[in-house]
């Protein structure tokens, strides 16, 4: 497979790379399928979770007899047929304190899709501590967000967004939502790996489907950050 | 005059899209936002703690940011589904 613009050397690149994707939901999904077509050649995806039923509207990874399956056993299965070339672990651990530096370590880049901050901040956290870029995004609605930290360049996601967004209690994600920002998420990735293009490092893309409105607003690095401040 | 505008929910917290209101000499956008809680009661959710993304001029900044006459704000809701 090869990708226009990104010629012989972009596409080994992307070959020879190490991809972390944490969470196979409405992001993880979509991002999975298009970066394991884009050739990316060692996919290591975490999930813990079973697939449920209402999910089935955006993790298009996941389909109707899969209910009850691993997503992780779900995604491996369809991403192996779709791209047999490739090398793709899942992990089904949780994320936490313990294993987060473990699970991301020796990855070039690391693709946040997760549904909560606590476990945003701890995968924040490591990247920066090992020096590996992170691409973040958040959905809710028609409403997403996502910006690329590259440590020791970039803010962090912490100096962007220093607490956690209140959690409503149950809110809707549509499934293309996810999927939009699923693909921004799989081009900041293809763009770190390749030296292609212009990354949201220092910037912070927010985007309302609901009345078209995509603002990239630019970020700082807060020098009391408690994540990768200097002070 | 300072230009404010609101994002998302925050539209329909506040009632509106957009407020321009007057400069008070070294007052922060935190301050500034305080201000105009008697007229619009919503925004009293929206300056709760990890309610708000404040950008000033298309640059993500924290209430605390003091802003002058001329000055655009943007108020979003971050999200943190997936
Ligand atoms: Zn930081």
């Amino acid at each position: 497979m090869l990708i226009e613009g990104f010629g012989q050397e972009g596409q080994e690149r992307l070959a020879g790379a190490r991809v972390t994707a944490v969470g196979l939901g409405g992001l993880g999904s979509p991002l999975a399928i298009y970066l394991a077509a884009a050739g990316v050649g060692r996919l290591t995806l975490c999930d813990y979770k079973e697939v449920d039923a209402p999910d089935l509207n955006r993790q298009v990874l996941h389909w109707e007899g899969d209910v009850g399956r691993a997503k992780a056993d779900s995604a491996l299965e369809k991403l192996r047929a779709l791209n047999p070339r490739i090398r793709i672990e899942v992990i089904k651990d949780p994320v936490s304190r313990e294993n987060v530096r473990g699970l991301v370590e020796g990855s070039d880049v690391v693709v946040d899709c997760l549904d909560n901050f606590d476990t945003r901040y701890l995968l924040n956290e490591a990247c920066v501590g090992l020096g590996i870029p992170l691409v973040h995004a958040a959905v809710e609605g028609l409403r997403g967000q996502a910006t690329t930290v590259v440590p020791g360049k970039s803010p962090c996601l912490r100096c962007v967004i220093p607490v956690a967004p209140q959690r409503k209690a149950v809110f809707p994600i549509i499934g293309f939502t996810a999927g939009f920002l699923a693909m921004v998420e799989a081009a900041e990735t293809v763009k770190l790996i390749t030296g292609v293009g212009e990354t949201l490092a220092g910037k912070l893309l927010v985007a309302d489907l609901g009345d078209n409105s995509y603002q990239v607003l630019e970020t700082r690095k807060n020098p009391d950050c408690p994540t990768c401040g200097s002070r | 005059m300072i230009r404010i505008r609101f994002f998302a929910g925050f539209r329909d917290e506040v009632g509106k899209a957009e407020i321009e209101v007057e400069p008070r000499g070294g007052a922060t956008l935190g301050e500034l936002l305080e201000g105009l809680k008697e007229n619009y009661p919503g925004l009293g959710k929206v300056l709760e703690e990890g309610n708000a993304i404040f950008a000033l001029n298309q640059e993500v900044v924290e209430a605390n940011t003091r802003v002058k006459d001329g000055d655009e704000v943007a108020v979003f809701p971050p999200v943190s589904g997936g």
